[in-house]
Protein backbone atom coordinates (compact mmCIF):
# COMPACT_ATOMS: atom_id res chain seq x y z
CA UNK A 1 0.00 0.00 0.00
CA UNK A 2 2.56 2.76 0.63
CA UNK A 3 4.17 4.13 -2.24
CA UNK A 4 7.57 6.23 -1.42
CA UNK A 5 9.71 3.76 -2.62
CA UNK A 6 7.99 3.25 -5.85
CA UNK A 7 8.11 6.66 -6.51
CA UNK A 8 11.03 7.06 -6.11
CA UNK A 9 12.22 4.25 -8.72
CA UNK A 10 9.83 6.11 -11.29
CA UNK A 11 13.04 8.56 -12.56
CA UNK A 12 15.05 5.02 -14.06
CA UNK A 13 12.03 3.26 -14.95
CA UNK A 14 11.77 2.39 -18.72
CA UNK A 15 8.27 3.72 -19.33
CA UNK A 16 8.03 4.89 -23.00
CA UNK A 17 9.30 8.42 -23.41
CA UNK A 18 5.67 9.22 -23.99
CA UNK A 19 3.62 7.98 -21.61
CA UNK A 20 3.89 11.44 -19.36
CA UNK A 21 2.60 13.38 -22.34
CA UNK A 22 -0.77 11.15 -22.82
CA UNK A 23 -1.58 11.10 -18.96
CA UNK A 24 -1.71 13.12 -16.03
CA UNK A 25 1.52 13.21 -14.06
CA UNK A 26 -0.73 11.55 -11.25
CA UNK A 27 -2.12 8.71 -13.42
CA UNK A 28 1.21 8.47 -14.38
CA UNK A 29 2.60 7.95 -11.44
CA UNK A 30 0.17 6.09 -10.12
CA UNK A 31 0.21 3.74 -12.95
CA UNK A 32 4.53 3.27 -12.25
CA UNK A 33 3.66 2.56 -8.60
CA UNK A 34 1.51 -0.28 -9.10
CA UNK A 35 2.85 -1.61 -12.18
CA UNK A 36 5.95 -1.93 -10.53
CA UNK A 37 7.33 -4.92 -9.40
CA UNK A 38 9.56 -5.58 -5.99
CA UNK A 39 12.56 -5.52 -7.04
CA UNK A 40 12.98 -4.26 -10.85
CA UNK A 41 11.98 -1.30 -13.18
CA UNK A 42 8.54 -0.84 -14.40
CA UNK A 43 7.10 -2.48 -17.47
CA UNK A 44 5.66 -0.95 -20.35
CA UNK A 45 2.89 0.98 -19.61
CA UNK A 46 1.25 0.50 -23.04
CA UNK A 47 1.63 -3.31 -22.54
CA UNK A 48 0.19 -3.58 -19.79
CA UNK A 49 -2.98 -1.10 -19.46
CA UNK A 50 -3.13 0.15 -23.21
CA UNK A 51 -5.71 2.16 -23.16
CA UNK A 52 -5.60 4.03 -20.17
CA UNK A 53 -6.67 7.86 -21.27
CA UNK A 54 -5.58 10.60 -19.33
CA UNK A 55 -8.53 12.92 -17.80
CA UNK A 56 -8.92 15.72 -20.62
CA UNK A 57 -9.50 19.53 -19.17
CA UNK A 58 -7.48 20.79 -16.25
CA UNK A 59 -7.41 18.71 -12.86
CA UNK A 60 -8.59 20.34 -9.67
CA UNK A 61 -5.89 21.63 -7.70
CA UNK A 62 -6.38 21.02 -3.94
CA UNK A 63 -6.37 24.60 -3.29
CA UNK A 64 -9.25 25.11 -5.78
CA UNK A 65 -11.08 22.30 -4.39
CA UNK A 66 -10.78 23.87 -1.04
CA UNK A 67 -12.13 26.62 -1.82
CA UNK A 68 -14.75 25.60 -4.30
CA UNK A 69 -16.07 22.71 -0.82
CA UNK A 70 -16.04 26.49 1.12
CA UNK A 71 -18.32 28.34 -1.77
CA UNK A 72 -20.37 25.50 -1.87
CA UNK A 73 -20.93 24.78 1.69
CA UNK A 74 -21.39 29.24 1.99
CA UNK A 75 -24.01 29.23 -0.39
CA UNK A 76 -25.97 25.97 0.94
CA UNK A 77 -26.16 28.28 4.94
CA UNK A 78 -27.34 30.92 2.79
CA UNK A 79 -30.09 29.03 0.68
CA UNK A 80 -31.06 26.95 3.98
CA UNK A 81 -30.71 29.91 6.15
CA UNK A 82 -31.86 32.54 4.00
CA UNK A 83 -33.87 31.65 1.08
CA UNK A 84 -35.63 28.72 3.35
CA UNK A 85 -35.58 30.41 6.98
CA UNK A 86 -34.50 26.92 8.36
CA UNK A 87 -33.17 27.22 11.61
CA UNK A 88 -30.30 25.31 11.83
CA UNK A 89 -30.05 25.67 15.96
CA UNK A 90 -32.42 22.79 16.77
CA UNK A 91 -32.83 18.92 17.45
CA UNK A 92 -29.88 17.37 18.06
CA UNK A 93 -27.21 20.49 17.87
CA UNK A 94 -29.65 21.89 20.64
CA UNK A 95 -28.72 18.65 23.18
CA UNK A 96 -25.11 18.81 22.37
CA UNK A 97 -24.82 22.65 23.51
CA UNK A 98 -26.24 21.71 25.88
CA UNK A 99 -24.09 19.24 27.12
CA UNK A 100 -21.22 21.13 26.67
CA UNK A 101 -22.34 23.49 29.01
CA UNK A 102 -22.27 20.93 32.24
CA UNK A 103 -20.12 17.86 33.54
CA UNK A 104 -23.24 15.77 32.82
CA UNK A 105 -22.17 12.57 30.60
CA UNK A 106 -23.20 13.15 27.22
CA UNK A 107 -26.07 10.03 25.17
CA UNK A 108 -27.93 9.70 27.79
CA UNK A 109 -29.36 12.71 26.60
CA UNK A 110 -29.54 12.53 23.18
CA UNK A 111 -31.57 10.98 20.67
CA UNK A 112 -34.83 12.87 21.26
CA UNK A 113 -34.73 14.51 18.39
CA UNK A 114 -34.23 12.65 15.70
CA UNK A 115 -33.11 14.23 11.89
CA UNK A 116 -34.79 12.77 8.93
CA UNK B 1 -15.11 19.85 21.82
CA UNK B 2 -17.74 22.60 21.99
CA UNK B 3 -16.85 23.29 24.94
CA UNK B 4 -13.08 24.23 23.89
CA UNK B 5 -14.04 26.49 21.07
CA UNK B 6 -16.29 28.45 23.61
CA UNK B 7 -13.13 28.83 25.61
CA UNK B 8 -11.17 29.47 23.33
CA UNK B 9 -13.11 32.43 21.99
CA UNK B 10 -13.62 33.74 25.08
CA UNK B 11 -17.72 32.60 24.85
CA UNK B 12 -18.31 35.70 22.26
CA UNK B 13 -19.67 33.68 19.65
CA UNK B 14 -23.53 33.05 19.83
CA UNK B 15 -24.01 29.09 20.10
CA UNK B 16 -25.06 28.71 16.48
CA UNK B 17 -21.89 30.02 15.67
CA UNK B 18 -20.20 27.97 17.70
CA UNK B 19 -21.43 24.98 16.25
CA UNK B 20 -21.40 25.94 12.80
CA UNK B 21 -17.50 26.85 13.12
CA UNK B 22 -16.60 23.24 14.33
CA UNK B 23 -19.04 21.56 11.58
CA UNK B 24 -18.25 23.59 8.66
CA UNK B 25 -13.84 23.30 9.71
CA UNK B 26 -14.45 19.60 10.08
CA UNK B 27 -16.68 19.12 6.55
CA UNK B 28 -13.90 20.91 4.72
CA UNK B 29 -11.13 19.18 6.44
CA UNK B 30 -13.11 15.85 5.83
CA UNK B 31 -13.21 16.65 2.09
CA UNK B 32 -8.91 17.70 1.65
CA UNK B 33 -8.75 14.35 4.09
CA UNK B 34 -10.97 12.61 1.48
CA UNK B 35 -8.60 13.69 -1.30
CA UNK B 36 -5.42 12.45 -0.11
CA UNK B 37 -6.75 9.28 0.96
CA UNK B 38 -7.82 9.28 -2.78
CA UNK B 39 -5.17 9.88 -4.21
CA UNK B 40 -3.06 7.38 -1.97
CA UNK B 41 -5.11 5.19 -2.79
CA UNK B 42 -4.22 4.93 -6.64
CA UNK B 43 -8.02 6.59 -7.65
CA UNK B 44 -7.61 8.73 -10.69
CA UNK B 45 -8.78 11.68 -10.61
CA UNK B 46 -8.71 11.83 -6.95
CA UNK B 47 -10.10 15.90 -6.79
CA UNK B 48 -12.67 15.51 -8.81
CA UNK B 49 -13.79 12.10 -6.54
CA UNK B 50 -13.11 14.18 -3.19
CA UNK B 51 -15.83 17.34 -5.01
CA UNK B 52 -18.61 14.69 -5.56
CA UNK B 53 -17.90 13.32 -2.39
CA UNK B 54 -18.42 17.23 -0.83
CA UNK B 55 -21.90 17.21 -2.81
CA UNK B 56 -22.33 13.89 -2.47
CA UNK B 57 -26.38 13.27 -3.43
CA UNK B 58 -28.93 14.71 -0.95
CA UNK B 59 -26.83 14.66 2.10
CA UNK B 60 -23.41 16.21 1.33
CA UNK B 61 -24.29 19.52 1.55
CA UNK B 62 -27.53 19.14 3.85
CA UNK B 63 -25.50 17.26 6.36
CA UNK B 64 -22.58 19.71 6.46
CA UNK B 65 -24.88 23.06 7.05
CA UNK B 66 -26.91 21.27 10.03
CA UNK B 67 -23.94 21.48 12.52
CA UNK B 68 -24.68 18.01 14.54
CA UNK B 69 -21.85 15.48 15.04
CA UNK B 70 -22.36 13.91 11.03
CA UNK B 71 -19.13 16.03 10.04
CA UNK B 72 -16.79 15.86 12.58
CA UNK B 73 -17.64 11.95 12.71
CA UNK B 74 -17.22 11.77 8.92
CA UNK B 75 -13.72 13.95 9.24
CA UNK B 76 -11.98 11.73 11.77
CA UNK B 77 -13.18 8.44 10.33
CA UNK B 78 -11.41 9.81 7.26
CA UNK B 79 -8.50 10.68 9.43
CA UNK B 80 -8.32 6.96 10.88
CA UNK B 81 -8.55 5.18 7.33
CA UNK B 82 -5.75 7.51 6.03
CA UNK B 83 -3.38 6.38 9.33
CA UNK B 84 -4.65 2.80 8.35
CA UNK B 85 -4.34 2.82 5.23
CA UNK B 86 -0.38 4.21 5.50
CA UNK B 87 -0.05 2.14 7.96
CA UNK B 88 1.36 4.61 10.91
CA UNK B 89 -0.76 2.86 14.04
CA UNK B 90 -0.39 5.79 16.47
CA UNK B 91 -2.05 8.36 14.30
CA UNK B 92 -4.28 5.82 13.42
CA UNK B 93 -5.39 4.75 17.13
CA UNK B 94 -5.53 8.81 17.74
CA UNK B 95 -8.39 8.88 15.42
CA UNK B 96 -9.90 6.02 15.99
CA UNK B 97 -10.27 6.94 19.80
CA UNK B 98 -11.55 10.25 18.99
CA UNK B 99 -14.11 8.94 16.20
CA UNK B 100 -15.79 6.33 18.13
CA UNK B 101 -16.21 9.19 21.32
CA UNK B 102 -17.94 11.32 18.82
CA UNK B 103 -20.93 9.51 17.06
CA UNK B 104 -22.36 6.18 17.97
CA UNK B 105 -23.08 5.41 13.82
CA UNK B 106 -19.06 5.78 13.67
CA UNK B 107 -19.09 2.08 16.29
CA UNK B 108 -20.12 0.40 13.14
CA UNK B 109 -17.63 1.51 11.06
CA UNK B 110 -15.19 1.33 14.41
CA UNK B 111 -15.59 -2.87 15.01
CA UNK B 112 -15.04 -4.07 11.18
CA UNK B 113 -11.89 -1.95 11.03
CA UNK B 114 -10.64 -3.32 14.49
CA UNK B 115 -11.12 -6.46 13.99
CA UNK B 116 -9.23 -6.27 10.45
CA UNK B 117 -6.41 -4.43 12.29
CA UNK B 118 -6.25 -6.66 15.03
CA UNK B 119 -5.96 -9.89 12.49
CA UNK B 120 -3.88 -8.43 9.53
CA UNK B 121 -1.69 -5.82 11.89
CA UNK B 122 -0.57 -7.28 15.35
CA UNK B 123 1.69 -3.78 15.67
CA UNK B 124 -1.71 -1.97 15.37
CA UNK B 125 -3.23 -4.03 18.86
CA UNK B 126 -1.87 -2.05 21.18
CA UNK B 127 -2.74 1.37 20.51
CA UNK B 128 -6.22 0.37 19.36
CA UNK B 129 -6.61 -1.07 22.71
CA UNK B 130 -5.27 1.92 23.97
CA UNK B 131 -7.23 4.05 22.00
CA UNK B 132 -10.08 2.38 23.71
CA UNK B 133 -9.38 3.62 26.88
CA UNK B 134 -11.18 7.10 26.82
CA UNK B 135 -14.52 5.41 25.82
CA UNK B 136 -14.37 3.13 28.15
CA UNK B 137 -13.55 5.18 31.19
CA UNK B 138 -16.44 7.70 29.80
CA UNK B 139 -18.86 4.90 29.86
CA UNK B 140 -17.65 3.65 33.56
CA UNK B 141 -17.91 7.40 34.41
CA UNK B 142 -21.57 7.18 33.18
CA UNK B 143 -22.24 3.94 34.58
CA UNK B 144 -21.24 5.19 38.22
CA UNK B 145 -22.99 8.45 37.64
CA UNK B 146 -26.23 7.11 36.01
CA UNK B 147 -25.97 4.16 38.03
CA UNK B 148 -27.01 2.31 35.02
CA UNK B 149 -24.13 0.09 32.97
CA UNK B 150 -26.07 0.35 29.91
CA UNK B 151 -26.64 4.20 29.76
CA UNK B 152 -24.55 4.86 27.46
CA UNK B 153 -26.50 2.91 24.94
CA UNK B 154 -30.05 2.86 26.69
CA UNK B 155 -31.59 5.50 24.66
CA UNK B 156 -30.79 4.37 21.81
CA UNK B 157 -31.49 0.75 22.42
CA UNK B 158 -34.70 2.97 22.85
CA UNK B 159 -35.38 5.22 20.26
CA UNK B 160 -32.94 3.94 17.26
CA UNK B 161 -32.52 0.15 17.41
CA UNK B 162 -35.65 -1.24 18.81
CA UNK B 163 -38.07 -2.86 16.39
CA UNK B 164 -41.08 -1.49 15.64
CA UNK B 165 -42.59 -4.45 13.63
CA UNK B 166 -42.27 -7.08 16.18
CA UNK B 167 -42.63 -9.68 13.78
CA UNK B 168 -39.55 -8.99 12.20
CA UNK B 169 -36.65 -8.02 14.65
CA UNK B 170 -33.40 -7.09 12.09
CA UNK B 171 -33.96 -5.08 9.06
CA UNK B 172 -36.06 -2.84 11.00
CA UNK B 173 -34.99 0.43 9.34
CA UNK B 174 -36.38 -1.31 6.14
CA UNK B 175 -39.27 -3.04 7.02
CA UNK B 176 -41.32 -0.63 9.32
CA UNK B 177 -40.52 2.19 6.58
CA UNK B 178 -42.10 0.22 3.99
CA UNK B 179 -45.31 -0.61 6.50
CA UNK B 180 -45.45 2.60 6.98
CA UNK B 181 -45.61 3.64 3.43
CA UNK B 182 -46.07 7.56 2.31
CA UNK B 183 -43.41 8.97 -0.78
CA UNK B 184 -40.79 10.25 2.05
CA UNK B 185 -40.74 7.25 3.62
CA UNK B 186 -40.62 4.97 0.40
CA UNK B 187 -38.17 7.44 -1.03
CA UNK B 188 -35.95 6.97 1.84
CA UNK B 189 -36.21 3.05 1.67
CA UNK B 190 -34.87 3.18 -1.89
CA UNK B 191 -32.11 5.64 -1.16
CA UNK B 192 -30.95 3.11 1.50
CA UNK B 193 -31.23 0.13 -0.13
CA UNK B 194 -29.23 1.77 -3.26
CA UNK B 195 -26.69 2.53 -0.91
CA UNK B 196 -26.73 -0.90 0.93
CA UNK B 197 -26.42 -2.11 -2.72
CA UNK B 198 -23.69 -0.55 -3.37
CA UNK B 199 -21.94 -1.69 -0.04
CA UNK B 200 -23.02 -5.76 -0.93
CA UNK B 201 -21.24 -5.08 -4.63
CA UNK B 202 -18.15 -3.28 -3.50
CA UNK B 203 -17.50 -5.99 -0.78
CA UNK B 204 -16.42 -8.44 -2.92
CA UNK B 205 -13.70 -6.67 -4.61
CA UNK B 206 -12.48 -4.53 -2.34
CA UNK B 207 -11.54 -8.06 -0.52
CA UNK B 208 -10.33 -9.37 -3.79
CA UNK B 209 -7.84 -6.21 -4.03
CA UNK B 210 -7.35 -6.31 -0.13
CA UNK B 211 -8.48 -2.87 0.18
CA UNK B 212 -9.48 -3.19 4.00
CA UNK B 213 -10.95 0.20 4.42
CA UNK B 214 -12.88 -0.24 1.71
CA UNK B 215 -14.23 -3.44 3.40
CA UNK B 216 -14.64 -2.11 6.85
CA UNK B 217 -17.02 0.70 5.19
CA UNK B 218 -18.84 -1.61 3.42
CA UNK B 219 -19.38 -3.91 6.17
CA UNK B 220 -19.96 -0.95 9.28
CA UNK B 221 -22.97 0.17 6.34
CA UNK B 222 -24.26 -3.41 6.34
CA UNK B 223 -24.26 -4.39 9.71
CA UNK B 224 -26.02 -0.94 10.55
CA UNK B 225 -28.68 -2.01 8.24
CA UNK B 226 -29.84 -4.79 10.04
CA UNK B 227 -30.26 -2.97 13.71
CA UNK B 228 -31.19 0.71 13.23
CA UNK B 229 -35.06 0.60 13.37
CA UNK B 230 -36.93 3.48 11.19
CA UNK B 231 -36.59 6.68 12.86
CA UNK B 232 -32.64 6.06 12.48
CA UNK B 233 -32.85 3.98 8.88
CA UNK B 234 -31.04 7.66 7.41
CA UNK B 235 -28.06 7.21 9.09
CA UNK B 236 -27.68 4.74 6.77
CA UNK B 237 -27.61 6.81 3.60
CA UNK B 238 -25.93 9.71 5.66
CA UNK B 239 -22.71 7.54 6.24
CA UNK B 240 -22.93 6.17 3.04
CA UNK B 241 -21.23 9.05 1.51
CA UNK B 242 -18.08 7.35 2.71
CA UNK B 243 -19.04 4.80 0.72
CA UNK B 244 -16.96 6.64 -2.79
CA UNK B 245 -13.64 6.28 -1.88
CA UNK B 246 -14.28 2.25 -2.37
CA UNK B 247 -16.72 3.02 -5.35
CA UNK B 248 -13.80 5.23 -6.51
CA UNK B 249 -10.65 2.58 -5.87
CA UNK B 250 -12.60 -0.30 -7.75
CA UNK B 251 -13.94 2.10 -10.89
CA UNK B 252 -11.22 4.51 -10.88
CA UNK B 253 -8.24 2.82 -10.17
CA UNK B 254 -5.69 3.15 -13.76
CA UNK B 255 -5.64 -0.62 -14.13
CA UNK B 256 -9.63 -1.04 -13.57
CA UNK B 257 -12.08 -2.08 -16.29
CA UNK B 258 -13.97 0.87 -16.40
CA UNK B 259 -11.16 3.16 -16.64
CA UNK B 260 -9.81 0.85 -19.64
CA UNK B 261 -12.84 0.27 -21.41
CA UNK B 262 -14.42 3.17 -20.57
CA UNK B 263 -12.52 6.66 -20.26
CA UNK B 264 -13.18 6.58 -16.56
CA UNK B 265 -14.51 10.17 -15.19
CA UNK B 266 -14.74 12.17 -17.70
CA UNK B 267 -15.33 15.98 -17.55
CA UNK B 268 -18.51 15.91 -18.74
CA UNK B 269 -19.63 12.84 -16.46
CA UNK B 270 -18.02 14.60 -13.89
CA UNK B 271 -20.30 17.54 -14.71
CA UNK B 272 -23.61 15.59 -14.75
CA UNK B 273 -23.03 14.26 -11.37
CA UNK B 274 -21.95 17.42 -9.64
CA UNK B 275 -24.62 18.86 -11.02
CA UNK B 276 -27.37 16.09 -9.99
CA UNK B 277 -25.92 15.52 -6.53
CA UNK B 278 -25.77 19.51 -5.97
CA UNK B 279 -29.90 19.48 -7.30
CA UNK B 280 -30.85 16.56 -4.75
CA UNK B 281 -28.90 18.91 -1.84
CA UNK B 282 -31.19 21.81 -3.09
CA UNK B 283 -34.26 19.55 -3.06
CA UNK B 284 -33.62 17.16 0.05
CA UNK B 285 -32.91 21.24 1.98
CA UNK B 286 -36.02 22.02 1.07
CA UNK B 287 -37.89 18.80 2.36
CA UNK B 288 -36.04 19.41 5.56
CA UNK B 289 -36.56 23.04 6.14
CA UNK B 290 -40.31 23.20 4.79
CA UNK B 291 -41.31 19.48 5.59
CA UNK B 292 -39.97 17.36 8.01
CA UNK B 293 -38.70 19.79 10.88
CA UNK B 294 -42.07 21.61 10.28
CA UNK B 295 -44.30 18.79 11.33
Amino acid sequence: MRVKPAVVACAADPTPSNAQDVMSPEVYRLSVVQLLPPHGCAMSLRDKIPSVQAPTGAPLSVMRLLALTVVLYTFFVLYMKGALAFELFQGDVVSYWNDSLTLATPYSTWCRAIRP
Amino acid sequence: MIASVRAATFGVLPPLAVMMLIAGSSYVIGVAVFALLASEAGITSPREVSLLFAVHPFVGLTSAVYPDADSVATALLLLCLLYYHREQWVSCAVFFGLMILTHKAIWFFALPLGVIAFIKHRESRLPLVVASVPLLALIAAGAAHHNDILWAVRSSMKNLLTSQTSFFPVFDGIVASLIAGGFAKVSKVVLVLSALSLAGMLLLPCYRRRFWIGVSVAVGLLIMAVVVNRDNVWAIFRFSKVLLLPLGYVLLTPDSAFVRRWGGLTPIRFLLLSVGAIASNVAFGYYMAKIYFVR
